[in-house]
């Protein structure tokens, strides 16, 4: 009878994960038929889009902490900083001091980071490095835990898995910048002392800006006791040159990441990018990468060749045969300095791009909240095929055979833990 | 069950209704993107109140929409379930409302909580019956949740004593809640 069971069991997961791998597939299709291009039907899933304007790219720690800190410097009202990760260090310190000393000047700041930031473990460094939440309220800065990890709230079983993984900031209701850098260790080092290759895409747009003051305020009212009111952080007129869309998966919202994905394999006509830190693969990704190359679309694919854990190397580099066999060209990003790239970006046809901070896995789709900006206009576009052509400096191309290498039983469980926890 | 009876139950409907309707005594405050959640929490119950002796769990829903500062209503509905030693037969199922009387930010015990939190003294009142036996065949708890720190998505009481009147409202035992966490989930 138990055998019995399991085998039911086993087979209702094979058939589902076959239908929901050919239900992907066919989904892509009846898009393709129902919607002219990617504009359409990204427009037929309320994706978000607003003027903006003075694109910038900024993309390693030092280049994004320095502009970080000349926003800081010349706010003239409030700053609004969502952060995966904050960690006590010493670039994390002269970040917060500079937000006190704005404080002090009258300007509002509100940070929310994500729990996750107790748990950083780094090869560099021998022990756990403190999340920067004490070092935020020593210094008077608000800042909440999104979705708080604690003894407590083990009840709230498979909810802990809900993360915000988002990294944007919102200044003076202007500027606003999304990307995948955290304000901590990895992030801000320099990729000369293995810090991240990573990004942080900064804009010009009142409309993207109020946008994201309402997901910020709804993410804070949900997990403190002092509530904000969005009336209180105005939006004010800024550039208005090109369109720029947000795929915002925030609080309680799902969907927007698949959305996202389903647009570039559905829509991508030649080629495709992606660039990312790792990938952990499902058979319903793998259809949408199969869709696209039965599309004659070239899939390329950029890996970290550097990883922080064991655990992502080998559960990242077990998908690389599957991704070969579907005819992706993969690389890997070898840095010289043993950085880990961290940039999360995919570009269709060399025309138009998404920056943000989604990793192409399953988590991304949906138990983490997440936010990309996608854009098309020439000055922006210029700037990620050149953020683009210095990363690929440094990668190879994988062969089959040296994916096979990476097939054995660690790969494998590696991928399967890496599934849920990475 | 004579009218008598379902006085009480009457009168706590009738209290949360007006309290709805109560404007905030505080300053509006923007909203909460929450309006309930799941509870859960563990109990044990005297001798003399006719339930048996053991460890009891909790689980359930909560609605609370409004979220005043003061004197804020909230429903539930949970299973109460004998847990060790585990007799789902004589689980019941209680409906209950509940009033945060008030909320002090500067609270003696906010040094245990990571988050920023509110000391939420709340009354609680339920009407707890078997489904084999009807709505109408139940018993009244009354329960000081005196311990109860609310963060943003949640609130967590300790320790909370109750009364339980059985027929005829009369007493006829008493209760402890070891704990009683609710988590905002929608």
């Amino acid at each position: 009878m138990k055998l019995y069971s399991r085998t039911l069991v086993a087979s209702a997961l094979m058939v589902f994960a076959g239908m929901s791998s050919c239900a992907s597939y066919g989904k892509l299709a009846r898009y393709q038929e129902r919607y002219s291009g990617s504009e359409d039907f990204f427009e037929s899933r309320d994706v978000p889009s607003f003027k903006a304007g003075s694109p910038a790219l900024y993309m390693d720690g030092p280049a994004w902490s320095d502009r970080a800190l000349e926003l800081i410097a010349e706010a003239e009202d409030y700053i609004l900083i969502m952060s995966f990760l904050v960690t006590a260090i010493p670039k994390q310190e002269e970040i917060y001091d500079a937000l006190a000393a704005r404080m002090a000047e009258g300007i509002d700041v509100y940070i929310i980071t994500d729990s996750a930031s107790y748990f950083r473990t780094y090869p560099r460094v021998s022990e756990p490095v403190p999340a920067a939440v004490s070092m935020a309220l020593d210094r008077g800065i608000p800042i909440i835990e999104y979705n708080p990890i604690r003894g407590s709230r083990i009840f709230t079983f498979l909810g802990l898995f809900d993360r915000d993984h988002r990294k944007f900031w919102v200044v003076d209701g202007r500027i606003v910048a999304v990307g995948g850098q955290n304000i901590d260790y990895d992030s801000l080092r320099a990729p000369a002392d293995a810090g991240c290759v990573d990004a942080m895409m900064e804009f010009e747009s009142a409309g993207t800006a109020a946008f994201l003051r309402d997901s910020f305020i709804r993410t804070w009212n949900a997990y403190s006791l002092k509530r904000l009111d969005p009336d209180d952080f105005p939006a004010r007129e800024g550039a208005q040159d090109f369109n720029l869309a947000i795929f915002d998966q925030g609080l309680r919202e799902a969907g927007n990441v698949t959305d996202m994905f389903d647009g570039f394999f559905t829509y991508a006509r030649e080629e495709l990018w992606l660039v990312q830190c790792y990938t952990y693969l499902t058979p319903a990704l793998l259809d949408k990468i199969r869709f696209a190359v039965d599309q004659g679309v070239r899939v390329n694919i950029v890996l970290s060749d550097n990883h922080v854990t064991i655990r992502s190397v080998q559960g990242s580099f077990y998908g690389i045969r599957d991704l070969i066999d579907e005819g992706v060209s993969v690389y890997l990003y070898e840095s010289p300095t043993g950085s880990l790239l961290h940039y999360k970006m995919m570009m269709a046809d060399g025309t138009w791009s998404a920056v943000g901070s989604a990793n192409f896995n399953l988590r991304s789709q949906t138990t983490s909240r997440e936010l990309a900006f996608l854009v098309s206009d020439p000055e922006s576009m210029a700037l990620i095929r050149s953020g683009l052509d210095e990363i690929l400096k440094y990668c190879r191309p994988v062969g089959r055979e040296e994916a096979l290498t990476y097939r054995g039983l660690p790969y494998y469980m590696q991928n399967l833990l890496m599934q849920f926890w990475g | 069950m004579s009218k008598m009876h379902l006085r009480p139950v009457r009168a706590a409907l009738i209290l949360c209704s007006l309290l709805s309707l109560l404007p905030d005594t505080a300053e509006a405050a923007p909203p909460s993107p929450w309006s309930g959640g799941f509870v859960t929490s563990t109990r044990g119950f005297s001798e003399s109140s006719g339930q048996l002796p053991g460890e009891y769990l909790d689980v359930g829903v909560f609605l609370d929409p409004f979220q005043r500062p003061f004197l804020n209503p909230s429903a539930s509905m949970r299973m109460i379930i004998p847990l060790f030693p585990l007799d789902t037969g004589r689980s019941m199922v209680a409906v209950g409302l509940d009033l945060d009387l008030m909320s002090f930010r500067n609270h003696p015990l906010r040094s245990i909580m990571a988050q920023t939190s509110a000391l939420s003294p709340a009354l609680a009142a339920a009407w707890s019956f078997r489904l084999q036996d009807g709505f109408l065949h139940g018993d009244l708890y009354l329960t000081a949740h005196l311990l109860r720190l609310r963060t943003g998505d949640a609130s967590y009481s300790l320790l909370s004593p109750e009364l339980i009147l059985g027929d005829g409202f009369t007493l006829s035992g008493w209760g402890l809640r070891l704990y009683d966490f609710s988590f905002f989930l929608f």
